[in-house]
């Protein structure tokens, strides 16, 4: 082989180096700008705070309602309907990868949502990543359907895969 | 003489195809960074949990209720016991809500395809009954 078709081998081979660093610096390019791209909204804190609300006023979930003059009275809660069967009956999602929740009433009686899914996110719950969930508390003043006052406590589940 | 002109030659067309490759890289980036500007995923997934979590808003509601939402996008808009979705022609978009089983949707499942000025859902919550219907819009029923 003379010099020349050697030099002309040797600059075709350089290319395959040249190549990879333009790709590599180009993938580079491509993910710190998708990093700064926002293309969801996280929601996770309002649904939580929707969904107990939901729990607690609408008429078929516990919420207190009189058949007699078709009345809902919002923040009483009737005992009767503080069970998970009630709610669970009632208050359909069509997915269970999104939120769980447990109420509490008075710190006795005690609700479900998603028992499973709850009792599988629960001590994952300060786990960062995408195998640990996020829990929001939120807390009411209610009464029961007897009128004795108190709190229900919410503790609402979202794993940190859902967006 | 003529060897030393043929090996300019020769680097002068290795660097023109430095400059093409570069260049296509750069363009090839630009195209990417434009797609994304253009993209309305955001608005999408937006929208999506908007309604959804009106919906939830709406069940939550004890009593009687009536509501207008504005739409501000050209989309077209799937509101299912499921969930809703909002897509266009780029790709689309899902959020669920938990719905009252005691409460029927009025007429169904149903697409709104959304083009226009004037775009808005009125929900109407009455007696266990949830009406949804909409301006600025064709609907299609689903079942």
């Amino acid at each position: 082989m003379n010099k020349k078709a050697a030099m002309s081998g040797f600059e075709s081979i350089m290319w395959v180096p040249k190549g990879i660093l333009v790709a590599a610096a180009l993938l580079i390019l491509t993910i710190v700008f998708g990093m700064f791209v926002i293309d969801t909204v996280d929601v996770k804190s309002i649904h939580s705070m929707v969904f107990a609300n939901h729990l607690l006023y609408d008429k078929n979930g516990v919420a207190y309602f009189d058949e007699g003059i078709k009345r809902v009275y919002p923040g009483i809660i009737d005992l009767d309907k503080f069970s998970t069967a009630v709610v669970e009956t009632n208050i359909v999602m069509a997915t269970s990868t999104l939120l769980a929740a447990k109420a509490t009433l008075n710190s006795k009686e005690s609700l479900y949502y998603k028992e499973r899914q709850y009792g599988q996110w629960f001590p994952r719950r300060s786990i960062a990543g995408q195998g640990g969930s996020q829990e929001f508390l939120i807390s009411k003043n209610v009464a029961d359907s007897l009128f004795n006052s108190g709190t229900a406590l919410f503790s609402i589940l979202t794993p940190n895969t859902a967006k | 003489m003529f060897l030393k002109q043929k090996k300019g030659a020769e680097k002068q067309f290795y660097m023109m195809a430095e400059l093409l490759f570069a260049a296509v890289v750069i363009l090839a980036f630009f195209f990417f960074v434009s797609s994304k500007i253009s993209d309305t995923t955001l608005e999408k997934n937006y929208v999506a949990r908007d309604i959804a979590l009106l919906m939830e808003a709406i069940y939550a509601a004890p009593g009687q209720l009536e509501y207008t939402y504005p739409v501000g996008y050209d989309f077209s808009i799937r509101i299912a016991a499921s969930g809703i979705t909002v897509w266009d022609d780029k790709g689309n978009a899902h959020y669920w809500y938990s719905h009252d089983n005691a409460v029927v949707h009025e007429p169904g499942e149903f697409v709104f395809a959304f083009k226009g000025n004037k775009k808005e859902i009125k929900f109407i919550k009455k007696n266990e009954q949830l009406l949804i219907t909409c301006s600025g819009c064709s609907r299609t029923a689903l079942k």
